[in-house]
């Protein structure tokens, strides 16, 4: 490191934060546009990517370990009366926390769109969710939004390196606790660029970020809620196609500029693998 | 929730006692000083269940107290004891290890992130198994996020390292069978 491009050059602390999503925006073209070139960049994403464990599975053995029985009975013995079911995540404290809550969509991985538009967007976007009538249809306007950022163009620089997509998703797959790997999400005639973690009134979002040829950018975005299980819907917003549904935990959304019904196939297929 | 009352946090705390108790393990390495850590954090939490901000996530406030009792308590009168460091190699071990191959990988990845050292450990566990954002995990560890990404680096090149020996390793071994 002793010249300027060898001081640009980015850090392992940096490509870890690529493989979890976690890349800033003023760093993360930085980064595409050295691995597009470096081949010992390349090599130590791949050495820092086979650091990757199924980390989350191991853990949930210590999971059945607890003493169960006897932390309820302890907490039991606290005054006033407990609860009785065991979750895996509290979706949101307890109370009457709505209007209280920081709504807006958190960019922790802006880097497909400029960096200074990503406060503004922000901005914007917390305002409308924290209106009066903010409703949880806000979370796809906020996507719709966002993916306006998206060229073809800023997408087709993202080099594919599969091991590291292979990372993003699982990395986005861990944050939203869906399993993802690129044969589920694979799908016809797209090209899958790249996974995100990004965050919408404080629950995690994967959005999975595809180019199609003609079309531009399409994105699936998933986030984990109580939901009802809605079948597919479709809407338009900012221009585009949406389709969204819901199943088991999770809601789903597909957008992009191509036809609603090309988008409800693909909807068909990943709500078929995504279980 | 200043007007909920400790009849809703114990409500909330019950769904959140494994999880504690695998952080308070994570810290400990004793099954009995994680219990002992999880009432502990239970009754501070209801005490002080008007702290709780609304709108922030109930878990990440639970695991906060814990580990500050962790560190300001239990393991400031373990140090006053002259007690030692548990080997967490040990604390992890599970009891009943399968035969299948899906429970060997498990318990090799439960033994190599042990080996770990421990504020690396801490880190894998917040944000690669209870899956927060780098920010959550530098809040909780009270540190710069800068620091939550050097130990994952580190954390990562070491397993990443590991790996690389087990497939040199592999193809040593089918070299040989060839």
């Amino acid at each position: 490191m002793t010249n300027a491009h060898d001081n640009d050059l980015p850090t392992d602390e940096e490509l870890v934060a690529y493989l979890d999503g976690e890349l800033t925006s003023d760093t993360y073209g930085r980064m595409v546009r050295y691995l597009a070139i470096d081949h010992d960049l390349q090599r130590r994403l791949i050495l820092l990517s086979g650091g990757q464990r199924p980390f989350r599975e191991a853990f949930a053995l210590l999971l059945e370990q607890a003493p169960q029985a006897n932390l309820k009975a302890t907490l039991a013995s606290l005054p006033g009366p407990v609860g009785s079911s065991e979750v895996v995540r509290s979706p949101r404290g307890w109370g009457n926390t709505a209007k209280a809550m920081v709504a807006g969509l958190l960019l922790f991985m802006a880097g497909l769109g400029a960096g200074w538009l990503a406060p503004a967007l922000n901005q914007r976007l917390w305002e409308q969710a924290s209106d009066e009538g903010a409703s949880a249809d806000n979370w796809r306007q906020a996507v719709a939004e966002y993916l306006t950022l998206f060229t073809a163009e800023t997408l087709a620089v993202i080099p594919d390196i599969p091991a590291a997509q292979e990372q993003e998703l699982a990395a986005v797959g861990n944050r939203v606790g869906l399993k993802l790997s690129p044969q589920m999400i694979s799908l016809p005639n797209l090209s899958f660029k790249r996974a995100q973690f990004l965050e919408y009134d404080n629950k995690p979002l994967g959005q999975l970020v595809y180019l199609e040829p003609g079309n531009g950018p399409v994105a699936l975005c998933i986030t984990a809620d109580v939901t009802s299980g809605t079948d597919y819907q479709t809407e338009q917003r900012q221009g585009f196609n949406i389709v969204y549904w819901s199943r088991g935990r999770y809601n789903f959304m597909l957008i992009g500029h191509m036809p609603a019904s090309r988008l409800q196939e693909y909807a068909g297929v990943l709500s078929y693998r995504l279980k | 929730m200043g007007t909920s009352g400790p009849e809703e946090v114990k409500t909330a705390l019950a769904g959140h006692l494994s999880r504690l108790w695998r952080y308070g393990l994570i810290l400990t390495g004793r099954r009995d000083e994680a219990e002992d850590l999880v009432q502990a954090t239970c009754v501070r939490a209801i005490e002080r269940e008007h702290q709780f901000q609304p709108g922030t996530r109930l878990d990440h406030w639970l695991f906060s107290i814990l580990r500050s009792i962790w560190l300001n308590e239990v393991r400031a009168q373990r140090i006053r004891r002259g007690e030692g460091i548990v080997d967490a190699e040990t604390a992890l071990v599970v009891d009943g290890a399968g035969q299948t191959e899906a429970a060997v990988l498990v318990h090799q990845v439960l033994r190599e992130v042990a080996a770990l050292p421990d504020a690396q450990r801490e880190t894998v566990l917040l944000v690669y198994v209870e899956g927060m954002a780098y920010r959550e995990a530098a809040a909780i560890l009270d540190v710069p996020i800068g620091t939550v990404m050097s130990r994952l680096a580190a954390a990562r090149a070491t397993l990443g390292k590991l790996n690389m020996g087990k497939e040199r390793s592999h193809d040593v071994r089918k070299g040989n069978d060839a």
